[in-house]
């Protein structure tokens, strides 16, 4: 207890130190991973100091600790950081607990007349927008065209029907053990797989009321497509313990024909030295034959979305948004097309059709993300999860028994 | 023909010691060469057995570090993991870390159908072996051998890949055996490394010819100039090969050789070196000491004793010096005793008046003091001459004497000779007694003489004077008895003839009676001169005018007897008085004038002379007349000895009786035909 106390004390102190040292500033918390990188973010800083005088600092925790820190700052009631960028999927828990200011309506116009709608609508709840997409990451499928032409084929599966073909091709004539990788480790990149194939398969994980539904039959069948392509040695039991980061270096080594990951293996692939330089190709996910009959759904995948906000907290909102807008502008995204601008205009932008032969593909396939569900207790549903997709996965457990349990799981809770 | 020279003790001490030096030198590079061989070969064997165990060694921790890390390498997790999921291409990504990392020429896994699934480096060749190792490796041995690669032999492991027990794959990993491999383990053991694997030779280079001898014939120790060691593989614990380790044993014979020319200069110039120091120490310490030495017994025989060495040394030849000093030191006080020994001795014979000789055995003189060369040879002899050959310088009397004596011709061991040199006569006294030493061996002769001239002379005169003095004495006896007879038969005759009136001698009565008083006064005079000879009338002594004296005597003479003879006078002023009596050598000198106009006739001259030396006062008269024999001039004093028809024969002993009673002497020079002068030696008054 005593401990505690002291803790708060100095906390106390450390935050009204920071807030008496940058009574002019604002504060930032960006992360150290992935997208933009720390020094373009400095960068950008610096550009905003010179524009406005208002100086940012920055901060670059790691991904895992930034949810902590998010926490405890709002808090404090005095938040230490007036503007932070918000995961997607932490969006229903911060807006539940009112530790978001909304976008003031002039932004939140911006948004909605340059964002399309599969983007900032994730930020969305109750007619206002909560944050301002920064992120707009999502998976492509990836493909070893060498791999693929020696299996006999010639063009990327339509289908996952299809996909399973051709991995089953590729196995028999030896070219690969695994045909598939993935990145299938207990992480929330499972959750994220599971939601792009429950979509493939026509379905998501909460109904209309937006209430954790596992027990259906897309829920159902995008687990028992996982369950099989292991069973079958299609997918290598390896992903089972890997991220996407190693998912990523699979592929780029050329150890798998298929394999599906965020945009950022598109760049990796792009500037590799490895052979896979010259014979990898990126394609929309596809769905299931019976989906796909529809035009609408032939292709799937899962967002990765992140936006910039302002905790209520923030000692100076105004100038907050003001150095939201700035890094957020599309100006700012078409210097750095390595990653996928939010921006509509960026898209279409010369230069961007230049530097990014996928553009279009990424388009297409922004179109058929699915988020995950925007839930309140987000990451206790998709801990959940995880533990039972995975028990699923090392077939300790048969997949609707497993959706079973995850749903009166997180039922219970 | 050879000469022998002999050598001096130093050159053979000189010689000893370079012999000496040479000698060791020789023995010492023998042995040092030797040493140098025997350690070189013994360094070259340790050497040899060094590399080749540290070839092995190092062969065997090469192994064994292939096999830890073949074993580290194929338990990485990521390693299993790619082999049993298949991530080949991963698990080459990750072998070329580990390859980089861990230095390892070749690795490959092999999936366990013993398919390669992932390689790095050259492939292994897959023959029959190789395919059995990876099965036993598949069963889970771990396995190390040679083997062939694609390009080169290996040293290769394999062992399996495995998770738990499920045995995934295999791993085989190795390293070349390749001309890089061999040149850095010859480097690092320096030496020729050859491997033999499957019957193939892998060499740096070698000589194809010595590699194809090395495979060719049985194995040997030494093919060229190599030394061969043969390491078997199993020494390393790897099976199928064999390391040769080629020792270039040139090498270490040219090191040798080098080592022996190297110690062969620094002996030399040791050798060189101690002959110089030596020859400086030899002539500091013992040639210069010797050579003083010789010095100095050389000049002590040369008759030169003085202590040679100023500061002797504390050395033995310090000490030899030292003593040499000393011995010259005593030599000197001896030498210094004996001089004054000797110059006693000589001064003892200078001053005798004795002339004493000795001769050898052969008759040669080996001593003459002063007097005898003086009563020899005469006061102008050389003292200097050698005198060893007598009948060169001595008078021939002598010689005869001496030979016959030394001959044992003559009995006599004393006596008298007669020595004729020139005018001269010596009348010498000898007496020989033998020289014997003190063992009372004949040494020779001791000659002792003397001039007795003198002696002779005086007795002579001794004896003239005493018959003078007997005579004078009896004719003034008879005299005195014959005067008074005389004058009363003068008176008597004169009487009878005034009386008998013999008035004119023209009767042959006053003939008769002039004859019997001429005879008279003829018989007086003789008495007179009698009694003049036995008592001369002496009167006082008075400094006189010698020349006056002269004047006055030839005044006294008749002048018919000095008709037509020339005088010539000489009065040194020194001698123009002396003390005489006045009357007594006026008797004297008329009767030396009147004998030398005598015998003097017309036209001769007579030569009178009066002078002072030799502290004497000396008148002498010379004339140039007949001169006189030997035997009458040892007469010319005897009274009543004349040569005249008239006289009495008592003038010269008169004179002779007068110039005795004045202390004088008188010498007479005469030879026949060639004058005579007689001198009147009075003392210096």
């Amino acid at each position: 207890m005593l401990e505690c106390m002291k803790k708060g004390v100095w906390s106390f102190i450390f935050i009204l130190l920071v807030q008496s040292l940058f009574a002019n500033d604002i504060s930032f918390l960006y992360m150290a991973q992935s997208g933009y990188q720390p020094l373009d973010i400095l960068s950008r800083a610096e550009a905003f100091y010179r524009k406005t005088g208002i100086k940012v600092h920055a901060f670059f925790p790691q991904y895992k600790d930034r949810y902590g820190k998010i926490i405890r700052s709002v808090k404090q009631k005095s938040s230490s950081y007036d503007v932070i960028l918000i995961d997607l999927i932490w969006m229903m828990d911060f807006i539940k607990n009112g530790y978001l200011e909304p976008l003031p309506q002039r932004l939140e116009n911006k948004v909605e007349t340059g964002i399309i709608p599969e983007i900032y609508s994730a930020f969305s709840y109750q007619h206002r927008l909560w944050a301002v997409p920064f992120h707009a990451d999502f998976q492509l499928l990836y493909i070893n065209k060498r791999l693929l032409s020696e299996a006999g084929f010639n063009a990327p599966p339509q289908t996952l029907e299809a996909m399973v073909q051709m991995a089953e091709t590729a196995k028999k004539k030896g070219l690969l053990k695994y045909p598939i990788f993935d990145s299938w480790n207990k992480q929330e990149v499972l959750v994220c797989e599971y939601t792009w194939l429950t979509g493939a398969f026509g379905g998501t994980l909460t109904d209309t009321n937006g209430k954790i539904n596992l027990e259906t039959k897309p829920a159902l069948k995008a687990l028992r497509f996982m369950v099989k392509l292991l069973k079958e040695g299609l997918m290598n039991p390896y992903a089972l313990k890997s991220d996407e980061v190693f998912s990523s270096e699979v592929f780029l080594s050329g150890d798998c024909l298929f394999s599906t990951n965020w945009t950022f293996l598109a760049e990796l692939a792009r500037k590799s030295s490895l052979p896979i330089k010259d014979f990898w190709e990126p394609a929309l996910i596809p769905v299931s034959r019976n989906v796909s009959s529809s035009a609408d759904s032939r292709t799937a995948s899962i967002s990765g979305y992140e936006g910039l906000g302002v905790p209520v907290t923030s000692h100076d909102k105004k100038d907050a948004w003001a150095f939201i807008a700035f890094l957020s502008s599309p100006d700012f995204q078409e210097k750095h097309l390595d990653y996928m601008s939010v921006w509509k205009k960026v898209w279409s932008e010369k230069n961007t059709l230049k530097n990014d032969p996928y553009i279009s593909l990424k388009e297409k396939q922004i179109k058929g993300v699915c988020n995950r569900p925007v839930v309140e207790n987000y990451n206790m549903v998709s801990s959940i999860l995880q533990k039972w997709l995975y028990k699923a996965l090392l077939m300790e457990i048969a997949p609707d028994k497993a959706l079973k349990k995850a749903q009166e799981e997180i039922d219970e809770h | 023909m050879s000469i022998k020279v002999p050598l001096k003790l130093s050159t053979k001490l000189l010689l000893l010691f370079f012999s000496v030096i040479i000698i060791h030198t020789i023995v010492s590079l023998t042995a040092l060469t030797l040493i140098i061989s025997r350690t070189n070969m013994s360094t070259r064997e340790l050497q040899v057995e060094n590399t080749t165990t540290g070839v092995s060694r190092y062969l065997g921790k090469l192994v064994n570090d292939l096999q830890v890390k073949a074993k580290l390498f194929s338990e990485q997790e990521k390693i299993i993991n790619y082999t049993e999921f298949g991530l080949y291409n991963l698990l080459k990504r990750q072998l070329d870390v580990y390859w980089e990392t861990l230095g390892i020429d070749t690795i490959t896994i092999y999936s366990n159908s013993l398919k390669p699934v992932a390689s790095i480096g050259q492939h292994f060749v897959p023959d029959r072996r190789f395919t059995s190792s990876l099965k036993d490796s598949l069963d889970g041995k771990t396995l190390r051998f040679f083997t062939m690669g694609e390009k080169h032999p290996v040293i290769v492991v394999t062992l399996p890949i495995r998770r738990s027990y499920t045995h995934l794959g295999v791993m085989a990993i190795g390293i070349s055996i390749d001309e890089q491999f061999i040149a850095g383990l010859e480097t690092i053991f320096n030496t020729k490394i050859i491997f033999r694997i499957n019957n193939t030779m892998i060499s740096n280079n070698f000589d194809p010819l010595l590699i194809h001898d090395l495979m060719t014939f049985s194995p040997r120790d030494q093919i060229a100039n190599y030394q061969i060691k043969r390491i078997p593989s199993f020494l390393f614990y790897i099976s199928g090969g064999v390391v040769y380790c080629l020792y270039d044993t040139s090498a270490m014979h040219n090191q040798i050789k080098g080592y022996t020319v190297t110690s062969i200069g620094i002996s030399l110039i040791v050798l060189f070196s101690a002959l110089f120091i030596g020859a400086i120490f030899y002539r500091k310490t013992f040639q210069r000491p010797f050579q003083s030495l010789m010095e100095g017994i050389n000049m002590i025989s040369g008759g030169t004793i003085l202590p040679p060495f100023k500061n002797p040394g504390k050395d033995e030849f310090g000490e030899l010096a030292s003593s040499f000093n000393l011995m010259c030191n005593n030599l000197l006080k001896r030498e210094k005793e004996i001089a004054r020994l000797s110059s006693y001795n000589s001064l003892i014979l200078d001053n005798m008046k004795s002339g004493i000789l000795t001769f050898d055995l052969k008759g040669e003189i080996t001593t003459i003091n002063p007097s005898a060369r003086i009563i020899l040879l005469g006061p102008q002899n050389n003292e200097h001459e050698d005198y060893s050959m007598l009948p060169d310088y001595f008078p021939a009397e002598f010689n005869a004497l001496v030979n016959k004596v030394l001959e044992g011709k003559s009995e006599k061991s004393d006596g008298e000779i007669v020595i004729s040199g020139g005018k001269d006569k010596k009348i010498v006294a000898y007496r020989f007694s033998s020289l014997l030493s003190q063992e009372r061996d004949k040494l020779g002769l001791i000659m002792i003489i003397e001039d007795v001239t003198k002696v002779r002379t005086l007795e002579e005169k001794l004896i003239v004077s005493s018959r003078l003095a007997v005579l004078g004495e009896m004719a003034a006896g008879v005299a005195h008895q014959i005067k008074n007879p005389l004058a009363v038969m003068k008176v008597s005759m004169q009487m009878l003839v005034d009386d008998l009136a013999y008035p004119s001698q023209d009767t042959e009565e006053g003939d008769l009676s002039g004859f019997i008083l001429n005879e008279i006064d003829t018989l007086d005079s003789v008495v007179n001169n009698f009694l003049a000879f036995a008592r001369p009338q002496r009167g006082v002594k008075t400094y006189e005018e010698i020349e006056e004296l002269i004047d006055f005597s030839l005044r006294g003479i008749s002048p018919d007897k000095s008709e037509g003879i020339h005088i010539v006078k000489t009065i040194a002023p020194e001698a123009d008085q002396y003390l005489f009596d006045r009357n007594l050598i006026i008797q004297v000198l008329s009767n030396i004038l009147i004998n030398a106009f005598e015998c003097s006739k017309e036209g001769d001259t007579v030569y009178i002379a009066a002078y002072r030396g030799g502290g004497k006062f000396i008148i002498s008269i010379k004339d140039e007349g007949k001169g006189m024999s030997e035997e009458i001039q040892s007469k010319i004093f005897d009274p009543f000895y004349t040569t005249k028809e008239t006289g009495t024969g008592l003038g010269l002993s008169i004179v002779h009786r007068i110039v005795e009673d004045e202390g004088g002497t008188i010498e007479v020079e005469s030879a026949e035909g060639a004058g005579t002068r007689i001198k009147l030696i009075f003392g210096s008054n």
